[in-house]
């Protein structure tokens, strides 16, 4: 054991970093920490009761370290996996240190992959997050892109979401240079231009009657 | 060294489960506590003081504004000087905080160890819930897309219902199954309080789209409360609960990736189950945990429900409920299509699986309900459903085996227990 390779993933001092940029976010994101909001009371089955409303915000810092590339890669229009030197396996999402436990925790190399897959798993949403709810009905796909050995979830654009096919060819797609963030929604999915939807099926009938009252809903939103 | 002992479950009890339930975590805990002076008279949290640890199931920080927060339950229940721990593991925190508990009785370590799990989720906004439960998910690659647990489970969900050829309706027969045995369990349980009558599968197919296949009420919904499960030797059993004693005579405890795209060739499993396995459809999780506590108790893992009588499963949705069939090796001889049809997990059926109403009719108060799933496993095996319950209409008559699925993640992590009355 001794004589194996110490290749760790280096851990750089402070000082070779750029911290102060991040201080032009503080101004748009104040941190007050705990912050009375709100009292009442009453009484219910015989007994006084009291709520309480505190806000506590938080502003979380991601630091990527050795998945920066991956980030930094969205940034460039890219899509960076990684691959094992040793067993040849590759990940996207990518995996700094390979998954098979005689690699050792083998450092892998960044690869970029083809914008393009294979959808395996899918869903049609009619709820979800807050911050995706006026994009509803939507469509979550698990896409196996080029040689990886693993799928990355993400969403599909697709005009009529009940034609969604397992095994479907689709295409990535980035957003624009300036809207770009370093993260998973920086790109999604749509059909390849070469693929035409089968002909409608039972299913797809139940999921489009099922989605009609999520358009209707979504259509009352703010 | 301490010697190696068997472990009993002697006794256990929760609060009502609901949204929210209004009620601070030291009166749930206390609350439970005193329930189990007066089911189990013999009992004291003195012997805990002088023969014990204490386990808490908790699983989230985030909905509880506190770390830590089983600190202030303990010195509450008055002790202090007593070991105490708290386990989180995703939806599995019950049955990973039970299965900590059986490790530290039977390594001899301890000899009464209250397992006490609870967890408060009324305190954000619903939708910010979800978000709370979402970032269990990878947050740098799955939770940023605005989808939630339902979304992610759905997607499992339909490559499930390809690859076996199970309907949206097989789904919502297991939701009504469980629903409805909930109305039995009565007024503890969330689908009691909230709804309050039983469904039809036309009610789960009509309520509204959540992700395909599932619908509202395939879902459990957020839930408030606590539950307590008192872990001992052979000794305190015998001595607090002679006639109400079941014996863990099997425990498994296994993990799979957090993100479900990882599971078509991870070197892991592709070594032990071959290629291929799980894939998004199959939890290999609950499988490997379900060797290993059948293994401990001497069933077969082929058609292993007809060595059970009874089982509590983690139903979060319905369609888990089904896939969980599965991966217990109850499906082996049967698709899992006919072992829905046919009624076999149904209160006449050959293994009726959550007669106590499960996530689905009971509540899902994460960091409680592994526990709920071993009470209600326990109150049948020990006959006493009559006292629990509302009604007897979801008791199985002369239960001598339970299993009990805990289950986190997307299938993250799982655990399986086999329960045996003495």
């Amino acid at each position: 054991m001794n004589n194996m390779k110490k290749d760790l993933h280096p851990t750089p001092f402070n000082k070779e970093f750029r911290w102060n940029a991040w201080k032009e976010i503080q101004p748009l994101v104040p941190e007050q920490g705990w912050v009375w909001q709100n009292v009442r009371s009453g009484e219910a089955g015989g007994k006084i009761w009291v709520e309480q409303q505190i806000y506590y915000d938080m502003l979380y810092t991601f630091r990527l370290g050795a998945l920066s590339p991956y980030s930094k890669g969205l940034l460039d229009g890219k899509l960076l996996g990684t691959k094992c030197p040793k067993c040849g396996d590759i990940t996207f999402p990518p995996r700094v240190n390979c998954w098979n436990l005689d690699c050792d925790l083998e450092i892998t190399n960044w690869v970029e992959m083809p914008k393009k897959g294979i959808l395996h798993a899918w869903t049609i949403c009619g709820f979800s997050a807050k911050s995706a709810l006026k994009k509803l009905p939507f469509v979550l796909a698990y896409v196996l892109i080029g040689e990886s050995k693993t799928a990355i979830a993400n969403i599909l654009h697709i005009s009529e979401p009940w034609h969604t096919e397992t095994n479907m060819p689709v295409v990535v797609k980035i957003v624009p240079v300036e809207d770009r963030v370093g993260n998973l929604i920086d790109f999604w999915f749509e059909p390849d231009p070469s693929w035409k939807p089968g002909p409608m099926t039972s299913e797809k009938e139940r999921i489009k009657e099922l989605c009609d009252p999520v358009y209707k809903w979504v259509a009352t939103l703010r | 060294m301490p010697e190696q002992q068997r472990v009993f479950i002697a006794g256990g009890t929760t609060t009502p489960f609901d949204y929210p339930l209004n009620l601070q975590i030291e009166e749930m805990t206390a609350n439970c506590i005193k329930q189990l002076y007066h089911d189990v008279p013999e009992f004291h949290l003195r012997d805990v003081r002088d023969h014990g640890m204490v386990v808490y199931s908790h699983f989230s920080v985030h909905f509880s504004h506190q770390l830590t927060a089983y600190w202030i339950l303990h010195d509450h229940l008055g002790l202090v000087g007593v070991p105490h721990f708290r386990i989180d593991n995703g939806g599995n925190t019950g049955g990973s905080a039970l299965y900590a508990a059986y490790a530290l009785v039977r390594a001899g370590l301890a000899d009464v160890v209250p397992v006490i799990g609870y967890e408060l989720m009324g305190s954000v906004s619903q939708s910010k819930g979800s978000e709370f439960i979402a970032i269990a998910s990878d947050t740098r690659y799955e939770a940023m897309l605005g989808a939630n647990y339902t979304n992610y489970y759905a997607g499992l969900a339909r490559v499930f219902m390809e690859k076996h050829n199970v309907t949206e309706e097989e789904f919502a027969e297991i939701a009504v199954k469980n629903k409805n045995n909930a109305m039995a369990t009565g007024e503890k349980t969330q689908h009691f309080r909230k709804v309050g009558k039983k469904l039809t599968v036309d009610d789960i197919m009509n309520s509204r789209l959540i992700a395909y296949p599932l619908k509202k009420f395939d879902c459990c919904f957020m839930s408030e409360g606590a539950a307590v499960v008192l872990v001992t030797n052979e000794k305190f059993a015998k001595q607090y609960s002679p006639d109400h004693s079941v014996e863990i005579a099997g425990a498994g405890l296994s993990s799979c990736t957090i993100r479900a795209g990882d599971r078509y060739n991870f070197p892991g499993w592709t070594q032990r189950y071959g290629k291929g396995y799980p894939g998004l459809g199959e939890f290999g999780a609950c499988r490997h945990a379900a060797e290993i506590a059948y293994k401990m108790a001497d069933i077969p893992w082929k058609d292993s429900y007809k060595h059970l009588d009874v089982a509590e499963v983690h139903d979060a949705f319905s369609s888990s409920e089904a896939q969980i069939y599965n991966a217990l090796g109850w499906c082996e001889s049967i698709p899992v299509k006919d072992f829905i049809n046919d009624k076999l997990p149904m209160m006449e059926g050959e293994i009726p699986t959550n007669p106590g109403g499960g996530l689905i009719g009971y509540g899902h108060p994460v960091g409680a309900t592994g526990l709920m799933s071993t009470i209600e496993c326990y109150y049948q095996l020990t006959g006493l459903i009559p006292r629990e319950h509302r009604s007897t209409e979801n008791e199985v008559k002369d239960a001598e085996v339970g299993l009990i699925n805990s289950h986190a993640g997307t299938g993250t992590s799982i655990s399986n227990f086999v329960l045996r009355r003495i």
